[in-house]
């Protein structure tokens, strides 16, 4: 009987953890919804307030990275309208240091906005990987290839890494405009291809300052066992074939 | 003795944002907050380019604060 009981409190209290957390979804996105309707009502400070609410959000329901960037557009039109400039600086910031091809619409939102999140972009220099999940190449003769994409044109150094920051090799050190693509042979500095391992694809930005976000992605290194076929003359390739795998998204340091 | 009359005051909002008139006259770029204006009866008209003009006459009273924030204005056939 006792036992029984106890299943019935266990299956309610299920059916209200997933209730719960259903309610709790929609009221992610309610919020960023009043938020909206309240910059359209010209009640700002409200509009300030339900949207801070929505993106503080850290358990539970959270909005989607669409959703948070179009939060903080709107939080940043909010608060220049508030007159509090550096408040919408800061949201903007935000929105360019998580994507650097984000523009807000420039049907909803007035020059005004358009013109500081402008600013605001280009205050911040940082850039997001574009890699393939999965490369296999030959050391010295194929490259591994990662596409720099920037939120402004700023001067940046490229390096490959071993996962406790020990230089491999240097890939780049110049300016980035718009796009970039990075390329690595697989060896180090001494043009030795590298061993298998973790090692670390990372982007620094070369002036240091606020706004200034490196970037650094993971990249695990499998080197294939030497084939049973000789390799042609030349091929210069002694021990195996590296292969970066990217094996996490990229993260920033700030 | 005459009667002091109070300006009223109106704020406008529309999507897309377009350029306000009032009586003919610019107003600005909306968002529009607290714009003062004459009690009585005025005619309101946003545009905005590749868009059909919205147009409504609206009245305000001395010291009033209107918000006319519903405007949506539909684009011009291609």
């Amino acid at each position: 009987m006792t036992r029984r009981l106890v299943q019935l409190l266990l299956a309610s209290l299920l059916v209200l953890t997933v209730r719960g957390k259903v309610a709790a979804q929609q009221a992610a996105t309610d919020l960023l919804a009043q938020g909206m309707r309240a910059y359209q009502s010209l009640d700002y400070d409200q509009a300030a307030a339900i949207l801070r609410r929505g993106l503080t959000r850290t358990v539970g329901d959270t909005l989607s990275t669409a959703e948070r960037l179009q939060a903080l557009t709107y939080l940043g039109a909010s608060e220049l309208f508030r007159d509090r400039r550096d408040a919408a600086l800061a949201a903007f910031r935000q929105i360019a240091a998580t994507d650097p091809r984000y523009r807000p619409s420039e049907i909803i939102f007035p020059p005004q906005v358009t013109g500081v999140f402008g600013e605001a972009r280009q205050q911040t220099k940082t850039v997001f990987f574009q890699v393939q999940q999965e490369t296999e190449f030959r050391a010295k003769t194929e490259h591994f290839t990662a596409r720099l994409v920037a939120s402004s044109p700023h001067d940046v150094a490229v390096t490959i890494t071993t996962g406790d920051g020990k230089l491999v090799r240097r890939l780049y050190d110049g300016p980035i405009a718009d796009s970039l693509a990075v390329t690595w042979d697989g060896l180090t500095e001494e043009r030795n291809p590298v061993q298998s391992g973790r090692y670390t694809l990372r982007v620094a930005p070369r002036a240091a300052g606020a706004g200034q976000l490196a970037r650094q992605l993971s990249l695990e290194i499998l080197r294939a066992k030497p084939d049973t076929q000789p390799w042609p003359a030349g091929a210069g390739l002694a021990k195996g074939t590296p292969l970066p795998l990217p094996s996490s998204s990229s993260s920033g340091r700030r | 003795m005459a009667r002091r009359v109070e300006l009223g005051h109106v704020s406008i909002n529309a999507i897309p944002w377009g350029r306000a008139y009032v009586d003919g006259q610019l107003v600005g770029t909306v968002p529009l907050i607290d714009v003062p204006i004459r009690p009585g009866t005025h005619a309101l008209r946003v545009e905005r380019e590749g868009f059909h003009p919205y147009e409504r006459r609206f009245e305000i009273g001395s010291g009033q604060r209107l918000k006319i924030t519903d405007i949506v204005l539909r684009e011009l056939a291609p």
